[in-house]
């Protein structure tokens, strides 16, 4: 049980491991969306969510998301974005896309593990 | 075609500022826990000195916009230590320069919706870091700035926005 982890800046993803790691996920982390593609093509059975940034340079957050929800293999795995993108436009842009849920930076640890509880089927853990 | 002068004088940057303000103090409460103080008009420009680091967002649009955050480097160490719980010997000035971009990106995000008043939707190109021991950000004369300091026990820190110049009001 995985969770894949996708933001440009290391600080972040080192947070968002202390999240995920509380609640007994294993942890897996991508710089940008071609990354997490390549990830996915591997991982892509064992992974529960995906969260992710918006604003990274090369292939954004929204555009990565497409990328996921378009291809057969990834399109059921749930996406949460995390991202300092807070206009309507740009929520309902992601939940358009795909988006499972949507979440805004600054976040307390807490308010991760719930949103990342909510997103997870059934909330299981491993 | 609207002389680019002319029209800056009819930006509020200060009421622009005010939004960065209110975002900053938040994201760090939120990130950190510490209430940051304004820091009074008299001890501008004096407490981020030496080496420091600077975290820089550019919003464009109807407004382009180039927002900075400056922290010493003693102070960032501090800073992100309380941010994400790792100790100064882990820390790298990797590290405290993506924190710092990171920091930037959050508070520019959080400010964006609300220079515009909603009206338009400005973007925000990757952030990225400045660091070294004796730099400035400098800017052609013409272009407006404006800047608050903030502090809380050991750290202190700079907020400044430029004014670069837009399409419409």
């Amino acid at each position: 049980m995985k969770i894949l982890s996708v933001d440009d800046s290391a600080m972040v993803r080192k947070i968002i491991k202390g999240a995920v790691e509380v609640l007994n996920y294993d942890f897996l982390e991508a710089r940008d969306g071609q990354e997490t593609l390549s990830i996915l093509a591997k991982e892509h059975r064992n992974i529960n969510l995906i969260l992710l940034d918006w604003n990274m340079p090369g292939m954004n957050g929204l555009q990565t998301l497409y990328a996921i929800k378009n291809h057969k293999d990834y399109s059921q795995i749930p996406v949460l974005m995390v991202t300092t993108e807070r206009e309507k436009e740009s929520v309902l842009d992601a939940l358009k896309a795909g988006a499972t849920n949507y979440m805004t930076k600054p976040f307390t640890m807490e308010d991760l593990k719930i949103k990342i509880l909510e997103c997870i089927p059934n909330g299981v853990k491993k | 075609m609207t002389d680019p002068i002319a029209e800056q004088e009819l930006i509020d940057l200060t009421g622009l500022l005010l939004h960065f303000s209110h975002a900053l103090k938040y994201a760090v409460s939120t990130l950190t826990g510490l209430d940051m103080m304004e820091s009074p008009e008299e001890t501008m420009h004096k407490s981020v000195k030496g080496p420091k680091l600077s975290g820089i967002a550019i919003l464009n649009g109807s407004m382009n916009l180039l927002s900075s955050i400056t922290m010493p480097r003693e102070a960032a160490f501090t800073f992100f230590y309380l941010m994400t719980g790792i100790n100064r010997e882990e820390l790298s000035d990797k590290d405290l320069c993506d924190g710092m971009a990171e920091l930037v990106n959050v508070v520019s995000g959080m400010a964006k919706p609300l220079l515009t008043e909603f009206k338009s939707r400005l973007s925000m190109t990757p952030p990225f870091a400045i660091i070294g021991d004796n730099y400035e950000i400098i800017h052609g004369e013409k272009i407006l700035r404006a800047s608050r300091e903030f502090y809380c026990e050991n750290i202190n820190l700079r907020l400044e926005i430029s004014y670069l110049g837009g399409t419409k009001k």
